[in-house]
């Protein structure tokens, strides 16, 4: 007997498969796990058929924290794809088991704090990155970017009390940092709190005339705060969105171009929308995340980090600085990684002019270059720690 | 590419660094290609320092005010310095 789902689907006199069975839905599933201190992660790669790309699942303690889509190099893409998925996989677990090793060898510096913290946030993985966070602000009280950071995982959980509690007295701590008075009024936005959200904005942009983010947000406050009338009429712009606009246009010559059409609150509020999805664009702090961790690892982990690992994340940063990132922040990670690629360069050479003057070859030449081997390194080593990140 | 017969100075960082890599996995135990895989290192470093000051000046000159990459760039002028101008 048919059941009555297949008869249904008879009634228009055809046959409809009700799954995709019959389709070939090849599996390229790899999957891992790791155990660390009482929590378990388990990492899933997958090609998706839909979705035509490579993707990476994060589970922690059995529950999905993330999906996303594998930021692949030029070089990976041309792999068969089972490889494709291999290799995020492995990348990945490399970078997790990493990380959660490094939280016992970071010691209290809280750069190391932070930036291992941003790569967990970067991975939804909220825990861990709240405790790094606090641990960098409890060591560093003017530590703007930690506040700013775990306020964010604040946010993230749902919990903006939290975050505003946070904010506040970093703000009383800090009171001449624009960001965490940006970072404030956001949190306040997000409440619907608009007179203490304008307050810490115009103290932002006080601090700092040219904080465009900080004027994006004034600009959303103005247009949530408007009334609508009831009949449905269009509400003209109002004059504080278009003055805050004519002040971004002065850093924004399209902007400056379109200023004179925007007659409506409808014009504003778009406008708003496409500056604040540029502004979003803009965002680096996946790739930043992804760039901590290295240095951290570097410095703290070195040897855990091997030299094809650097130059694949090498390779993929100068790919992501090439397609429309270029941003002096991720140039001067890009420089200092070349700097710590260096390094494993003068180790092949040790090697190998070790083996010619164990074999007598070439001698002189041989121990000139030990010689200024043990100098190069010496020197690589002292400039990586004093490099500024 | 055959190690012994290539202008080293004409290889990208990449190409140095796929040559000593490829070659460090020949089970050879002939000096000579030791040594020239030696001078390839060397020359890979020089690249790198290459690299690295051009990232940093691309830094500045998208932020002139970037402190971050100017102290950089003071470091690795005063390390290339302090070393032997012809070496690596």
């Amino acid at each position: 007997m048919a059941s009555s789902l297949q008869e249904d689907l008879n009634f228009f006199g055809q046959s409809i498969p009700t799954t995709e069975e019959g389709l070939p839905r090849e599996s390229f599933s790899q999957k891992a796990s790791l155990s660390w201190e009482g929590d378990s992660y388990q990492l899933e790669s997958d090609y998706d058929l839909d979705e035509k790309q490579v993707y990476t699942c994060l589970y922690r303690n059995g529950a999905l924290v993330l999906y996303q889509p594998a930021d692949l190099t030029l070089e990976q893409t041309h792999r068969p794809l089972a490889e494709q998925v291999l290799s995020v996989l492995q990348q990945e677990l490399d970078q997790l088991n990493a990380a959660l090793r490094l939280r016992s060898r970071i010691g209290k510096n809280p750069q190391f704090l932070n930036g291992l913290g941003l790569y967990f946030y970067s991975k939804n993985l909220w825990e861990e990155a709240h405790d790094l966070f606090r641990k960098a602000i409890e060591r560093k009280s003017d530590f703007s970017e930690a506040y700013r950071n775990l306020s964010n995982v604040f946010l993230k959980l749902g919990l903006p009390e939290k975050s505003l509690q946070l904010l506040e007295m970093a703000v009383h701590l800090n009171p001449s940092f624009a960001d965490l008075h940006n970072a404030l009024a956001w949190v306040y936005l997000e409440c619907g709190q608009h007179a203490d959200a304008r307050t810490h904005l115009e103290t932002a942009i006080g601090l700092n005339s040219r904080y465009y983010e900080a004027y994006l947000n004034l600009c959303l406050s103005y247009l949530q705060s408007c009334q609508h009338p009831d009949d449905g009429q269009h509400l003209p712009a109002p004059e504080e969105t278009l003055e805050i606009l004519r002040k971004l246009a002065s850093q924004d010559d399209e902007l400056k171009e379109r200023l004179p059409k925007l007659t409506s609150w409808e014009d504003i509020s778009r406008q708003y929308l496409i500056l604040k999805d540029q502004q979003a664009r803009r965002d680096t702090t996946t790739i930043r995340a992804s760039c901590e961790l290295i240095y951290i690892r570097y410095l703290k982990d070195r040897e855990n980090l091997g030299g094809q690992s650097l130059k694949s994340f090498i390779s993929w940063l100068s790919e992501k600085i090439a397609k429309g990132n270029n941003y002096a922040d991720l140039r001067n990670y890009l420089g200092s990684f070349c700097l710590f690629w260096a390094s494993y360069f003068v180790e092949n050479a040790k090697h190998s002019f070790r083996k010619c003057v164990k074999a007598g070859y070439n001698l002189e030449q041989g121990r000139k270059r030990e010689k200024q081997i043990r100098r190069l390194e010496k020197s690589i080593k002292e400039i990586s720690t004093r490099l500024l990140i | 590419m055959d190690i012994n017969t290539v202008d080293l100075g004409s290889l990208s960082l990449e190409e140095l660094s796929s040559l000593i890599i490829r070659t460090g996995k020949e089970p050879s135990v002939d000096p000579a290609l030791e040594f020239q895989r030696g001078k390839a290192a060397f020359m890979a470093v020089r690249k790198c320092w290459e690299e690295a000051r051009s990232n940093y000046r691309s830094a500045l000159s998208l932020n002139p005010s970037f402190q971050k990459s100017l102290k950089n760039l003071e470091l690795l002028d005063s390390m290339v310095l302090k070393l032997d101008p012809n070496s690596p």
